[in-house]
Formats: structure tokens, sequence, C-alpha cells
């Protein structure tokens, strides 16, 4: 094995470890960021002599951060879990006040307008809800 | 170049088998099918990098598993997002709070979630009420150790 697929692999599993020890969304992808970088610069002398394998390695340890970061999100989020919590009475989070919150949300992020006391979507929204209706439609999602 | 081509075409493929054997169930629900398939899509591609002597196995096998890990993120996030869902149901027409809160429970709501629950056995029914199985009890410690 070369020195760039070593690299590659610390990277990999230093993701892992970050994703397990780091708990804070932000403070994760920090830690992604900067192992990222520095896989790029450890790696840089053989990017230039195999472009593609590099390339092809960046992408993967790029899409493991993304990927790792949409887990923690949903582990912290997830109304499911926080059901099945409440039911094995663990958690008291009541299940409207999990609804309520996202609306907080579609504000916060701008994809909402308030008028005449409706929630109508703003442009971005719009766009947004276009592109969540193809997904539902491609991945035979119920829409 | 031809690998890159080769492993693009096996992940794709992967991931349009995943969503046949998915056929509309919820992620929760079929993530054994889902991990025997990409495990098998790697696993050829990789006996395939083997055979023909290529070098790339490693560097393929950090692409697969970022991407394994992206598409299961964002498939779930997709699927199960309350944000993405009330932005679908607003294409319709404007809503006031409750309406939209009604709207979405109408789809997905609190029963329709514990039914899913309890097809992914992480909940069973008893004469006494709901409760949560080993498996269920299982997901619960899994995700308190990783949140």
């Amino acid at each position: 094995m070369i020195d760039m697929e070593w690299f590659g692999i610390g990277a990999f599993a230093l993701l892992g470890l970050s994703f397990y020890l780091v708990r804070g969304i932000r403070s994760f992808l920090a830690c992604s960021a900067a192992l990222l970088v520095g896989f790029a610069l450890s790696s840089s002398p053989q990017a230039v002599a195999r472009p593609v394998e590099w390339f092809v390695m960046m992408a993967g340890l790029l899409a493991s951060a993304l990927g790792l970061w949409t887990v923690r999100l949903m582990l912290k989020r997830s109304v499911s879990l926080h059901l099945l919590g409440r039911i094995d009475g663990v958690e008291s989070v009541a299940f409207h006040d999990d609804i309520r919150e996202r609306l907080n949300d579609l504000r916060a992020f701008h994809l909402v307008r308030c008028r005449d006391g409706r929630n109508a979507l703003s442009p971005l929204g719009q766009a947004v809800a276009a592109i969540v209706a193809a997904c539902y439609a491609m991945l035979m999602i119920n829409g | 170049m031809t690998q890159v081509f080769l492993a693009a075409a096996d992940i794709l493929l992967t991931a349009a088998g995943s969503e046949l054997a998915l056929r509309r169930r919820k992620m929760q629900t079929g993530l054994w099918r889902v991990l025997v398939i990409w495990i098998s899509g790697y696993a050829a591609a990789a006996a395939w990098l083997v055979r023909h002597g290529h070098s790339g196995v490693v560097v393929f096998t950090i692409f697969w598993s970022g991407t394994f890990l992206a598409w299961f993120g964002m498939r779930s996030h997709i699927e199960s997002s309350i944000v993405l869902r009330m932005l679908f149901l607003l294409r319709q027409r404007p809503m006031t709070d409750a309406e939209l809160i009604a709207a979405y429970a109408s789809h997905y709501g609190e029963a329709a979630r514990v039914e899913e629950l309890h097809r992914g056995g992480l909940v069973v029914r008893g004469r006494d009420g709901i409760h949560v199985t080993p498996k269920g009890k299982t997901v619960l410690l899994f995700a308190s150790k990783l949140r």
C-alpha cells in the first residue's frame, strides 16, 4: 500500500472516532473539515502522481463526513426515536411539541413567510419544495 | 479511469437495487435488505478489482463506505424529515400552524409512527398498552450513546 492509502484509512478512522467523541453538530463539522484538510495536505505530494485515486478518496471522505453529519442530525432530532423513548419512559418530549418545533425551523430558514396568519412558501421554500416533490417521486415515497 | 466508471456504475446499480428492495418501506423496517444489497455490491466490485490485479481496493473501499453513509443519511432524511414534508404540504396551499400540523399528523402522525415501530419490531402491543421490545431498547441504547 502507498502512503496516500494509509492516510485515507487514518482519516476515515478518525472521522468515525470524532463522530463517536464529538457530539455537537458544529464541532463535528469543524473536526471533519480539519480531517479533510489534514488528509489533503498530507497526501498532496502523491496527488500529483495519482490524481484520480486522490480525487476518489477525497470524495469518499467528504461523503463519509456528510453521511455521518446527517446521521447525527437524525439521532438528535428523530421524532420516532423520541416517541420510542417516551414509550419506554426515558423521554418526556410530547409528540406535538416535536412537530411544532419544526414550524419554527421553517421560519428560521426563511422557507415560509406568514401571510394573513397563514404560512406560505417563500421563493426559497418553493424551490426546495419542488426538489422535495421530485425526490419523493423518484424514491417512490408516498407523496 | 475504467475502474472509476465501473465503481460509479456499481454504486448507481446498488442504490437503484436498494430502492427496489425498499419498495415503499421505511428505512427503519427495510435496513437489513439494504445492507445486504450494499455489501453484495461492494463484494462484487472488490472481487473484480482483485481478480484483475488492480491496486485500488483501499481507495474503492473508502469511496464505497462514504457513498453508503451519504446515501443512507440523505435517503433517511428525505424520507422522514418533517420540515421537508411540511414544505411539500405547503405546495398545495398556504396553511395556518394548526392546519399544517393537522395535515402532517394525518399523513404521518403518532399512530402511524407507532405502527411503523411495531412493524419494525421495536414495540409490541399488550393488554396493558404498548411496550418497547429488547430490539427497541437496543436501538435506544445505541442512539443514546451516539447523540
